[in-house]
Protein backbone atom coordinates (compact mmCIF):
# COMPACT_ATOMS: atom_id res chain seq x y z
CA UNK A 1 0.00 0.00 0.00
CA UNK A 2 3.01 2.19 1.02
CA UNK A 3 4.40 1.81 -2.34
CA UNK A 4 1.15 2.33 -3.99
CA UNK A 5 1.14 5.42 -2.33
CA UNK A 6 3.99 7.07 -3.29
CA UNK A 7 3.95 6.17 -7.14
CA UNK A 8 0.72 8.06 -7.02
CA UNK A 9 1.40 11.57 -4.90
CA UNK A 10 5.05 11.69 -7.50
CA UNK A 11 2.66 11.00 -10.70
CA UNK A 12 0.51 14.26 -9.40
CA UNK A 13 3.64 16.16 -8.83
CA UNK A 14 5.28 14.78 -12.14
CA UNK A 15 1.28 15.79 -14.15
CA UNK A 16 1.47 19.24 -12.14
CA UNK A 17 5.40 20.38 -11.97
CA UNK A 18 4.70 23.45 -14.47
CA UNK A 19 2.08 24.81 -11.85
CA UNK A 20 4.07 23.84 -9.25
CA UNK A 21 7.12 25.24 -10.23
CA UNK A 22 5.13 28.45 -11.74
CA UNK A 23 3.93 28.87 -7.47
CA UNK A 24 7.26 28.51 -6.36
CA UNK A 25 8.55 31.33 -8.91
CA UNK A 26 5.97 33.58 -7.83
CA UNK A 27 7.13 33.70 -4.31
CA UNK A 28 11.21 33.80 -5.12
CA UNK A 29 11.21 35.69 -8.58
CA UNK A 30 14.02 33.52 -9.87
CA UNK A 31 13.60 30.54 -11.91
CA UNK A 32 16.56 28.77 -11.19
CA UNK A 33 15.57 29.42 -7.74
CA UNK A 34 12.08 27.74 -8.36
CA UNK A 35 13.48 25.10 -10.11
CA UNK A 36 15.61 23.99 -7.14
CA UNK A 37 12.62 24.44 -4.82
CA UNK A 38 10.63 22.00 -6.89
CA UNK A 39 13.69 19.31 -7.31
CA UNK A 40 13.98 19.60 -3.33
CA UNK A 41 10.61 19.12 -2.93
CA UNK A 42 10.39 15.96 -5.06
CA UNK A 43 12.57 14.58 -2.63
CA UNK A 44 10.67 15.81 0.67
CA UNK A 45 7.22 14.53 -1.53
CA UNK A 46 8.82 10.89 -1.47
CA UNK A 47 9.63 11.08 1.91
CA UNK A 48 6.15 12.42 3.05
CA UNK A 49 4.39 9.84 0.96
CA UNK A 50 5.98 6.96 3.17
CA UNK A 51 4.82 8.25 6.26
CA UNK A 52 1.38 10.00 5.85
CA UNK A 53 -1.39 9.27 4.39
CA UNK A 54 -2.84 11.93 2.13
CA UNK A 55 -6.23 12.90 1.19
CA UNK A 56 -5.85 15.73 -1.09
CA UNK A 57 -2.78 14.83 -2.90
CA UNK A 58 -2.51 18.36 -4.85
CA UNK A 59 -3.09 20.42 -2.34
CA UNK A 60 -0.69 19.40 -0.24
CA UNK A 61 2.23 19.08 -2.95
CA UNK A 62 1.29 22.87 -3.82
CA UNK A 63 1.19 23.41 0.56
CA UNK A 64 4.84 22.15 0.19
CA UNK A 65 6.30 23.89 -2.40
CA UNK A 66 4.47 27.31 -1.32
CA UNK A 67 6.21 26.61 1.98
CA UNK A 68 9.72 25.54 0.89
CA UNK A 69 9.45 28.41 -1.46
CA UNK A 70 8.76 30.97 1.37
CA UNK A 71 11.92 29.17 3.59
CA UNK A 72 14.14 29.47 0.72
CA UNK A 73 13.45 32.63 0.32
CA UNK A 74 13.48 33.78 3.92
CA UNK A 75 16.82 32.16 3.92
CA UNK A 76 17.77 34.01 1.19
CA UNK A 77 17.32 37.23 1.83
CA UNK A 78 18.85 36.90 5.50
CA UNK A 79 21.64 34.93 3.97
CA UNK A 80 21.89 38.19 1.54
CA UNK A 81 21.91 40.39 4.60
CA UNK A 82 24.18 38.31 6.23
CA UNK A 83 27.15 38.90 3.29
CA UNK A 84 26.61 42.58 3.35
CA UNK A 85 27.67 42.27 7.18
CA UNK A 86 30.57 40.21 6.62
CA UNK A 87 33.12 42.60 7.14
CA UNK A 88 32.28 42.93 10.80
CA UNK A 89 33.31 40.17 11.12
CA UNK A 90 30.04 37.91 11.40
CA UNK A 91 30.34 34.09 10.47
CA UNK A 92 28.31 34.04 7.40
CA UNK A 93 28.96 30.45 6.24
CA UNK A 94 28.01 28.31 9.37
CA UNK A 95 24.74 30.15 10.21
CA UNK A 96 22.19 29.22 8.00
CA UNK A 97 22.20 25.60 5.69
CA UNK A 98 20.16 26.31 2.62
CA UNK A 99 16.79 24.33 2.48
CA UNK A 100 18.29 21.88 0.34
CA UNK A 101 20.92 20.76 2.54
CA UNK A 102 18.15 20.32 5.12
CA UNK A 103 17.52 16.35 5.47
CA UNK A 104 14.27 15.48 6.07
CA UNK A 105 14.10 12.10 8.12
CA UNK A 106 10.81 10.14 8.05
CA UNK A 107 11.33 9.84 11.81
CA UNK A 108 11.12 13.43 12.03
CA UNK A 109 8.23 13.79 9.69
CA UNK A 110 6.12 11.23 12.21
CA UNK A 111 7.17 12.77 15.67
CA UNK A 112 6.23 16.39 14.30
CA UNK A 113 2.51 15.19 13.01
CA UNK A 114 2.24 13.28 16.83
CA UNK A 115 3.47 16.65 18.28
CA UNK A 116 0.70 18.99 15.90
CA UNK A 117 -1.98 16.26 16.59
CA UNK A 118 -1.69 16.30 20.73
CA UNK A 119 -1.79 20.04 20.21
CA UNK A 120 -5.48 21.74 21.83
CA UNK A 121 -7.97 21.93 18.95
CA UNK A 122 -8.06 26.02 19.03
CA UNK A 123 -4.28 26.12 18.77
CA UNK A 124 -3.79 23.32 16.57
CA UNK A 125 -6.77 25.03 14.33
CA UNK A 126 -4.88 28.56 14.58
CA UNK A 127 -1.42 27.34 14.03
CA UNK A 128 -2.29 24.88 10.74
CA UNK A 129 -4.39 27.87 9.44
CA UNK A 130 -1.54 29.83 9.97
CA UNK A 131 1.44 27.45 8.46
CA UNK A 132 -0.27 25.42 6.15
CA UNK A 133 -3.20 27.56 4.64
CA UNK A 134 -0.64 30.64 5.07
CA UNK A 135 -3.52 32.88 6.53
CA UNK A 136 -3.07 36.11 8.24
CA UNK A 137 -3.03 36.61 12.11
CA UNK A 138 -5.98 39.08 11.11
CA UNK A 139 -7.44 36.66 8.73
CA UNK A 140 -7.59 33.65 11.74
CA UNK A 141 -8.90 35.79 14.15
CA UNK A 142 -11.77 36.41 12.71
CA UNK A 143 -12.40 32.58 11.82
CA UNK A 144 -11.46 31.41 15.52
CA UNK A 145 -13.36 34.87 17.42
CA UNK A 146 -10.29 35.49 18.92
CA UNK A 147 -7.84 38.39 18.91
CA UNK A 148 -5.03 38.57 16.82
CA UNK A 149 -2.37 38.78 20.15
CA UNK A 150 -4.11 35.08 21.06
CA UNK A 151 -3.96 33.94 17.52
CA UNK A 152 0.10 34.81 17.76
CA UNK A 153 0.03 33.08 21.02
CA UNK A 154 -0.99 29.77 20.04
CA UNK A 155 1.31 29.59 17.16
CA UNK A 156 3.88 29.96 19.54
CA UNK A 157 2.33 27.63 21.98
CA UNK A 158 2.11 25.07 19.19
CA UNK A 159 6.11 25.60 18.27
CA UNK A 160 6.78 25.35 21.79
CA UNK A 161 5.30 22.09 22.24
CA UNK A 162 6.94 20.59 18.62
CA UNK A 163 10.10 21.54 20.31
CA UNK A 164 9.71 19.75 23.57
CA UNK A 165 8.60 17.31 21.91
CA UNK A 166 11.57 16.67 20.01
CA UNK A 167 13.60 17.62 23.04
CA UNK A 168 11.67 14.43 24.83
CA UNK A 169 12.34 11.97 21.70
CA UNK B 1 10.96 34.03 32.29
CA UNK B 2 14.49 32.93 32.07
CA UNK B 3 16.82 33.62 29.68
CA UNK B 4 16.83 30.48 27.58
CA UNK B 5 12.92 30.80 27.77
CA UNK B 6 13.09 34.63 26.16
CA UNK B 7 16.00 33.93 23.71
CA UNK B 8 13.31 30.99 22.55
CA UNK B 9 10.60 33.11 22.34
CA UNK B 10 12.42 35.41 19.82
CA UNK B 11 13.59 33.42 17.72
CA UNK B 12 10.17 31.80 17.01
CA UNK B 13 9.18 35.18 16.88
CA UNK B 14 11.68 35.85 14.34
CA UNK B 15 10.50 32.89 12.24
CA UNK B 16 6.49 33.38 12.18
CA UNK B 17 7.63 37.17 10.80
CA UNK B 18 9.53 35.84 8.39
CA UNK B 19 6.35 34.20 6.91
CA UNK B 20 6.31 37.71 5.24
CA UNK B 21 8.77 39.56 4.02
CA UNK B 22 10.47 41.49 6.51
CA UNK B 23 11.57 45.30 5.70
CA UNK B 24 15.09 46.29 5.45
CA UNK B 25 14.70 48.13 9.45
CA UNK B 26 13.16 44.36 10.49
CA UNK B 27 16.23 42.71 8.97
CA UNK B 28 18.83 44.98 10.27
CA UNK B 29 17.34 44.33 13.86
CA UNK B 30 17.17 40.51 13.11
CA UNK B 31 20.72 40.69 12.18
CA UNK B 32 22.01 42.17 15.15
CA UNK B 33 20.11 40.13 17.01
CA UNK B 34 22.01 36.88 15.49
CA UNK B 35 25.36 38.66 16.15
CA UNK B 36 24.49 39.61 19.90
CA UNK B 37 25.13 36.20 20.93
CA UNK B 38 26.00 32.29 19.14
CA UNK B 39 22.92 31.54 21.51
CA UNK B 40 20.26 33.54 19.63
CA UNK B 41 21.82 31.50 15.94
CA UNK B 42 21.05 28.37 17.50
CA UNK B 43 17.36 29.41 18.40
CA UNK B 44 17.25 30.80 15.11
CA UNK B 45 18.06 27.43 13.12
CA UNK B 46 15.96 25.27 15.73
CA UNK B 47 13.09 27.44 15.42
CA UNK B 48 13.86 27.12 11.59
CA UNK B 49 14.07 23.63 11.20
CA UNK B 50 11.06 22.89 13.22
CA UNK B 51 9.07 25.29 11.10
CA UNK B 52 10.33 24.11 7.92
CA UNK B 53 9.22 20.43 9.43
CA UNK B 54 5.89 22.04 9.88
CA UNK B 55 5.21 23.25 6.83
CA UNK B 56 5.28 19.66 5.42
CA UNK B 57 2.69 17.65 7.57
CA UNK B 58 -0.60 17.77 5.61
CA UNK B 59 -3.55 19.58 7.65
CA UNK B 60 -5.84 17.35 9.67
CA UNK B 61 -8.86 19.00 8.14
CA UNK B 62 -8.41 19.63 4.70
CA UNK B 63 -8.89 23.05 3.74
CA UNK B 64 -11.47 24.20 2.05
CA UNK B 65 -11.79 25.43 -1.78
CA UNK B 66 -10.47 28.38 -2.95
Amino acid sequence: MIVEKQVELSDVFMAHRLQLRWAALKILGNPERAEDVVQDAYLKVCEAAAVFDIKQPLAYLFQMVRNLAIDHHRRAALEMNLFENEDEGLHVPSLMGTPEAIVISRQHLTLIAKAISELPERTRRAFELHRLEGQTHRVIAAELDISTSLVNILIHQALDHCRAAFQSA
Amino acid sequence: MQREDIVWQTAVEWVIRGHESLSPADMKELIDWLKEDPANQAAYEEASRLWLLTGLVPPSVPPSDN
